[in-house]
């Protein structure tokens, strides 16, 4: 599965409990229901589709088709459009539009209006890609624990009540486990470059 | 952002030393493989899965589609806010039970408008040639009897141009690395072990249904007899999971 797939999800999970934790902002989400809103972030070759709905938001790293409207920006516009900014980055010319523009408006608007905190979730996704979306992972992951249960045992427990005719197999862990080896060193590779990097560069810099 | 010493943490400005706390909180955080494996299961790897497939079944505002097997309907949720207000989902499943269960989960999401439940033998769909965009069967397909015939069901229904998704366990290739292994093995296995003994026929079952089931290979070869064209596949988790994709032309 693709890295960005799963900070899709962690992205969207969190959205998610943002919106179950404001229930009027979820309301005027739901109002889009039927809209597809694509956001590519400049530099980085991502384009994510925000799709609202009445249960929330999806979040995909695929779409096939035109989005109503995309909304394009460098991280650093799209992440204040998230912190309050609303729509100001259209002005300044630091976001384009394109589609309807209405849609990308009240979208917009509405993220502006969601708890600052989420500001971060998008900042990790437009950080390094590796790093970010490893991150974005884990810790997305994390505060889903927490907010669900605390030890491995109880969520093996609730996954498997809850997916009594999903059991794992022990295919599914052994290949599981390979996976999740994978990852790790690819953590460990991107922890010895990002020491390098940090190590060049102690302080102040422009980003490229 | 307050005017201070900055570096670069990707493409974002932050301050040298947020950095630095930023670079130890993403190593801290997926330092031990134990943690992310216990992230990722509260996520839910299946629900992992389960987006991926939804993304590959390429729904837009107004399709109509119908899913298989829903069980509680994890997919069916998705797609209704996939195809708005406009489209139309059909969740359905042989149990009546389990359908009655995702209608009540569907009502408290507030998903209503263009939802419809019905019995469905995926062996025998009530629906006429060319109905639907999209038909899916996440986790369902391994239970039917005769998965020849529903997969020549679920393409009689299709429209032109619209495809067959199968979610579903599959085979995995290549050999587990030997850390992997072992942690499975010293870890996990007596974890898992001790809750599942309290139902190990079904447990038994379940691994065996999994390791019954056609390969990637061999089912595809029977969504092309099914009359499916196109027809691919895209290995999850190495091959545990696996989706296929069919088209009608
Ligand atoms: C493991 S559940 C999958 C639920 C859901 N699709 C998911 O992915 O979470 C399998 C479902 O297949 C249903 N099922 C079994 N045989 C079937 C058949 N011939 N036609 C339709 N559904 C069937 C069962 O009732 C059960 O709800």
């Amino acid at each position: 599965m693709p890295t960005s797939a799963l900070a899709c999800a962690a992205l969207e999970s969190a959205l998610n409990r943002y919106l179950d934790l404001d229930p009027d902002t979820k309301a005027r989400f739901a109002d889009l229901h039927g809209k597809v809103i694509g956001m590519q972030i400049l530099g980085l070759g991502l384009t994510l589709y925000f799709v609202p709905a009445p249960q929330g938001l999806q979040v995909l790293s695929q779409f096939e088709g035109a989005p109503d409207t995309l909304i394009r920006g460098a991280p650093l516009a799209l992440a204040r459009l998230g912190r309050g900014g609303g729509m100001d980055g259209l002005f300044n010319g630091d976001i384009s539009i394109d589609g309807d523009t209405e849609t990308a408006q009240r979208f917009g608007e509405i993220l502006g209006d969601l708890d600052p905190d989420w500001e971060e979730h998008l900042a990790r996704l437009t950080g390094d890609v590796a790093a970010h979306e490893i991150g974005n992972l884990a810790r997305g992951g994390r505060a889903w624990a927490s907010a669900t249960s605390q030890s491995l045992e109880q969520d093996l427990a609730e996954y498997l009540k809850e997916e009594g005719q999903l059991l794992p197999s022990r295919y599914e862990v052994e290949g599981f486990m390979h996976e999740v080896d994978r990852m790790r060193d690819d953590v460990e590779r991107l922890e010895a470059r990002l020491a390098r990097l940090t190590q060049d560069r102690p302080r102040a810099k422009a980003a490229p | 952002m307050a005017e201070q010493d900055t570096t670069h943490f990707g493409y974002q400005q932050v301050p040298a030393a947020e950095k630095a706390r930023r670079v130890r909180a993403v190593f801290d955080s997926v330092a031990s493989r134990y943690d992310l494996m216990n992230d990722l299961m509260s996520l839910g790897i299946h629900r992992l899965w389960k987006r991926f497939a939804v993304e590959l079944a390429g729904l837009r505002p107004g399709h109509a589609v119908l899913d298989l097997a829903s069980g509680t309907g994890d997919l069916a949720a998705r797609f209704a806010g996939l195809v708005g207000p406009q489209g139309r989902v059909v969740m359905s499943d042989i149990n009546g039970a389990m359908l009655e269960q995702g209608r009540r989960r569907m009502a408290d999401q507030g998903l209503i408008g263009n939802i419809e439940y019905l019995l469905i033998d995926a062996e025998r769909i009530p629906f006429d040639d060319h109905s639907f965009d999209c038909v899916t069967i996440g986790f369902g397909l391994r239970n039917v009897t005769h998965k020849e015939k529903a997969l020549q069901e679920m393409h009689r229904v299709l429209k032109p141009g619209g495809r067959v998704l199968v979610l579903e366990f599959s085979h995995p290739g290549g050999r587990p690395l030997k850390a992997a292994y072992d942690l499975y093995s010293f870890q996990v296995l007596p974890r898992i072990g001790r809750l599942v003994t309290q139902d190990e026929a079904s447990y038994r079952y379940l691994a065996e249904s999994i390791r019954m089931h056609p390969d990637q290979e061999t089912l595809k070869m029977m969504m092309k007899t099914a009359g499916l064209e196109r027809c691919d596949y895209h290995d999850l988790s190495g091959g545990i999971v696996a989706v296929h994709r069919g088209f009608k032309l």
